[in-house]
């Protein structure tokens, strides 16, 4: 090989590197086929490539989670974006959208029974929709964090993360026991 | 694995099952099912098998650090296997874990596919790694013997079971030996403790002067003087009949007590001025003597960084318990006792109605306080808030010009301020219910002493007198204080040990560099390097060497080169001991690091690297750093040699330039020609050059390595770099990858080897470069 074509390889290749990174590929109804698999996962088949088992990670998972959905392959390499995984058809949609509360999903606190607080950690005692939870929050302002106005997600000492949905839905005692979170 | 290491309610659970429990290698828990509903599952690993064990639905789930200690009541102990699946080892390709958000799904890979098993919480995914690792030397054929997992770091408090409040740092602030910290603490005012007992009298004095005055008040003002008690006057010894003069005596004693109160709090004040800071002061200077002495791997240690700015705060935060805490403590318990013992001694049944809401108060502190606290904590934040913003927006002034978004920042910094408004109000509301709250029980307590009192007096035969209702109020109020402090100072007193123990721990911090007793010391150093075999890790199972030997000979250069990662700039904290190789070899001139005299190493090895240490000080005492005492000359020379020279004395102030943080601003290449100017006039044998270059510009690049060049005469030199070109002039090259010399030789005969990786980083520096039009010099 020469050096001239060596230097052209080297060119085109990154050419290609910025074409990629530049170029969004998006998937629709049209050029996409999103299937449940038997083992619990998505599979896709788009533009003659077949992916065993995709990721869908959520640009915008507080604001807008079925908008702007980057669809992943099992390498966590980007096969394209769907715009919204809303107006898609069928299997298609329902696919994508159960994927997405896999990944994102934390129980939702919907009532809470008591937070104590002692020695640098607060402990929660909670109800959420997966049944009762009691877990610890260590101190300071990273542990509880606002989303937008309302909107509040809890991390325990392990990384563990709840949710509640709406601080405005609790009821007065249960807003004072937080309050200090807030 | 051996059968003690399951749960004991496991190995009931899987005998019932006739699991064979003597034959499983690892095993894991998991918490949710694959409808993301808490059940607990458990994976276990035989040489034959992966048997999944599924538990029923539960309808609740309690997370780490609850399911201890005190709360160990809520421990779901009870295991109850429902189903059971077996998995073929030999079918099974592979076990992992999708990752969610939080935790992730257990996969199965087999010919048929990948198949999710159940969901696990990050609670469970430590124990699964290790299960993971123990699978994967199953299927290579080794044994698992435990080691797959790191060795857990202990986060939970073995004897209350409540988790560190610092991670890293072992400490339980309710099961401390405390005892032994509040007396090391103790010892630090022991050179003051003339003033000490002195305080801590005047404090006594002033709490029995104040016992005094409400019985002054009371029954001698009103009862006995105004009363005209003849056996008062009598027992006084007052020759004269006069009541007026009594009267005048009571008030004037009462004003005396006044007076002496105050004269003595103020002396006290004084006093307290006067020997706290110092011996505040000392704790600090014992604690920075010890960090200078503490290895570099103590300040790499996560904790550190939050150990270090703390501890100012913890020193004030001890003393002021020590000065205003532990005096107080016993002035506050002697009041309790002794006005008690007054009020029961002047009349038990009015003293029973005056106590009885006396644990009211202790209650309202005890709960309110705290809260009162997290308010006062929130408002600190949100001050903290206000001042990053402002900061942010007055750093980037010139981004918000540029896109035009001035009103945006407005809107952005009324929210930060927004919530500092509301942070405050909430505050003061909060303070206001809680002094209103405590006025009120106080109030209370008076009224009940006022009407009980009243009552009393209007029955027929009664000893309870005017005078002595006062003096009960004025014991009342006198209680207040007392049991408000009682209420909050243990909890004070708790943090305080707390952060006592926390200096401690950097003054007991053991360097884990330290010379040895019999070392040797080298006169002349040749300056011949080698590394024999070395292993180093920063943490514990993720070494970054892993068997590095090399050798320069004295007076030749060396050039390593590279991945960011790869361990460059930890065998140049090797070579200058700045740690200790885990196992293998650093030598100079044929002796181990280990066996010199640290002063020896630090004379004869010098670095230059890419961070540069300016202190603030003037530019000629910067670069003096490294030999004090030494002459102006010799500081223009190394100054000289080091390129520095020319734009040291551009600057107005020459060498009297004062520079570091707050000083005159240097840039990055000037910084560098100073580190350089230092390491010449250290005049090191050995040289290292850690990526010394890496962030400069082309043209300052060149003056740094002419500079370099200079200094390296004669001298050993390892070069780090990231840039071939800085190592063209190297004798011998050394490519590490992943922890090992991957390849060694010159650069001719490392540049002719086909596949090198050296071979590949030529090709592509010198062609990528090439194709921007920009002419390589390293390829000689």
């Amino acid at each position: 090989m020469t050096e001239q074509t060596e230097i052209k390889d080297i060119l085109k290749e990154q050419e290609e590197t910025v074409e990629a990174m530049f170029g969004i590929n998006y998937l629709t109804d049209q050029n996409a086929v999103f299937r449940r698999t038997d083992g619990g996962f998505v599979s896709l088949e788009t533009n003659g490539a077949f992916y065993g088992r995709i990721d869908c990670y959520c640009a915008f998972p507080h604001t807008a989670p079925y908008e702007l959905i980057s669809v992943r392959d099992s390498d966590g390499k980007e096969i394209g974006m769907i715009e919204n995984a809303e107006k898609l058809s069928g299997e298609n949609r329902e696919a994508v959208k159960e994927q997405i509360s896999r990944r994102y999903f934390m129980p939702v606190i919907k009532r809470i029974e008591s937070v104590k607080e002692e020695y640098g950690y607060s402990y929660w005692e909670t109800v959420t929709d997966r049944g009762k939870c009691r877990f610890t929050v260590a101190a300071g302002a990273d542990s509880v964090t606002r989303i937008g106005e309302n909107r509040i997600f809890v991390s325990d000492i392990d990384g563990n993360k709840f949710e509640i949905e709406d601080i405005r839905r609790l009821k007065p005692k249960e807003l004072k026991m937080i309050d200090v979170f807030l | 694995m051996k059968n003690k290491e399951l749960p004991a309610a496991l190995l009931k659970e899987l005998e019932r099952h006739k699991l064979p429990a003597g034959e499983i290698e690892a095993y894991a828990e998991c918490d949710f099912d694959l409808d993301f509903d808490y059940r607990k599952t458990y994976l276990f690993l035989t040489r034959k098998n992966i048997i999944f064990a599924v538990c029923p639905k539960s309808p609740e789930r309690t997370y780490s650090g609850f399911a201890a200690g005190k709360h160990a009541r809520f421990e779901n102990k009870d295991i109850q296997i429902e189903e059971i699946y077996y998995f073929d080892l030999n079918e099974t390709e592979e076990i992992f874990t999708v990752s969610y958000i939080v935790g992730g799904a257990v996969t199965l890979k087999t010919k048929e596919g990948e198949k999710a098993l159940c969901i696990c919480s990050n609670t469970c995914m430590k124990k699964l790694g290790a299960f993971i690792s123990a699978f994967s030397k199953l299927k290579a054929g080794e044994k698992p013997d435990g080691t797959e997992s790191a060795p857990e770091e202990e986060e939970f408090c073995p004897k209350c079971g409540a988790p560190y409040p610092e991670k890293g740092r072992n400490v339980c602030p309710r099961c401390m030996d405390k005892r032994s910290v509040f007396f090391r603490i103790f010892a630090y005012f022991k050179p003051y403790r003339l003033y000490f007992a002195v305080v801590t009298l005047f404090i006594l004095v002033n709490a029995g002067i104040s016992l005094i005055a409400p019985y002054l008040s009371g029954i001698v003002f009103f009862n006995q003087a105004l009363g005209g008690d003849k056996d008062a006057l009598e027992l006084l010894g007052f020759k004269t009949d006069s009541f007026a003069f009594f009267l005048l005596v009571t008030v004037a004693l009462i004003l005396l007590t006044n007076i002496l109160q105050l004269l003595f709090s103020v002396i006290q004040g004084r006093l307290v001025a006067h020997f706290v800071p110092r011996a505040v002061a000392d704790i600090k200077n014992d604690v920075f003597r010890a960090m200078q002495n503490l290895s570099v791997s103590f300040f790499k240690s996560r904790r550190t960084g939050g150990l270090m700015t703390r501890v100012n705060d913890d020193a004030n935060q001890v003393f002021n318990f020590f000065v205003d805490g532990v005096p107080y403590l016993l002035v506050n318990v002697l009041k309790i006792v002794s006005s008690l013992a007054v009020m029961f001694w002047l009349n038990w049944q009015l003293s029973v109605f005056a106590v009885v809401f006396m644990p009211l108060v202790f209650m309202v502190t005890y709960f309110m306080l705290p809260k009162l606290w997290h308010f006062y904590g929130k408002r600190h934040r949100s001050i903290r808030a206000m001042n990053s913003h402002l900061n942010d927006n007055i750093t980037g002034a010139r981004v918000v010009k540029a896109f035009g978004r001035q009103e945006n920042e407005i809107g952005r910094f009324d929210k930060v301020n927004r919530n500092l408004r509301e942070s405050e109000i909430k505050l003061v509301n909060f303070d206001i219910k809680f002094n209103m709250l405590f006025a009120i029980v106080i109030m209370l307590s008076g009224y009940v002493v006022w009407i009980v009192g009243g009552w009393l007096i209007i029955q027929p035969e009664s000893t309870v007198t005017y005078g002595m209702i006062i003096t009960f109020v004025g014991y009342v109020n006198m209680l207040a204080g007392p049991m408000d402090f009682i209420s909050y100072i243990f909890r004070w007193g708790s943090n305080s040990l707390n952060s006592g123990q926390r200096i401690f721990e950097i003054l007991d911090a053991r360097p884990e560099i330290t010379e040895k007793k019999d070392c040797v010391h080298l006169d002349s150093v040749k300056g011949r390097v080698e590394m024999r075999n070395v292993v180093f890790e920063y943490e514990t199972g993720k070494p970054v060497l892993k068997g590095v030997s090399f050798s320069v000979d004295a007076g030749q250069m060396l050039g390593i080169v590279g991945k960011s990662g790869a361990g460059k700039t930890t065998i140049a904290n090797l070579l200058t001991r700045m740690y200790d190789p885990l196992s293998g070899e650093v030598l100079l001139d044929g002796v181990n690091l280990k066996n010199i005299a640290i002063a020896d190493i630090r004379k004869s090895i010098g670095i230059v690297s890419q961070e540069i240490y300016i202190f603030k000080g003037t530019v000629a005492e910067n670069i003096a750093y490294a030999k004090p005492g030494c002459t102006k000359a010799e500081i223009v020379r190394a100054a000289v040699c080091a390129n520095a020279h020319d734009f040291i004395c551009r600057l107005t102030d020459g060498y009297d330039t004062v520079i570091g943080l707050g000083g005159h601003a240097l840039s990055g290449g000037e910084r560098q020609r100073i580190s350089i100017a230092r390491a010449t006039l250290a005049d090191p044998t050995v040289l290292i050059l850690d990526e010394a270059t890496a962030s400069v510009d082309t043209k300052t690049e060149l003056a740094i390595n002419a500079a370099i060049e200079k200094l390296s005469k004669g001298k050993t030199v390892i070069s780090i770099a990231h840039r071939l070109s800085t190592l063209k002039g190297a004798d011998k090259l050394i490519v590490i990858e992943d922890g090992k010399v991957s390849e060694e030789g010159t650069h001719s005969e490392l540049a002719a080897r086909k596949d090198g990786i050296y071979q590949k980083l030529l090709q592509i520096q010198s062609k990528a470069l090439a194709l921007r039009g920009i002419e390589y010099d390293g390829a000689n």
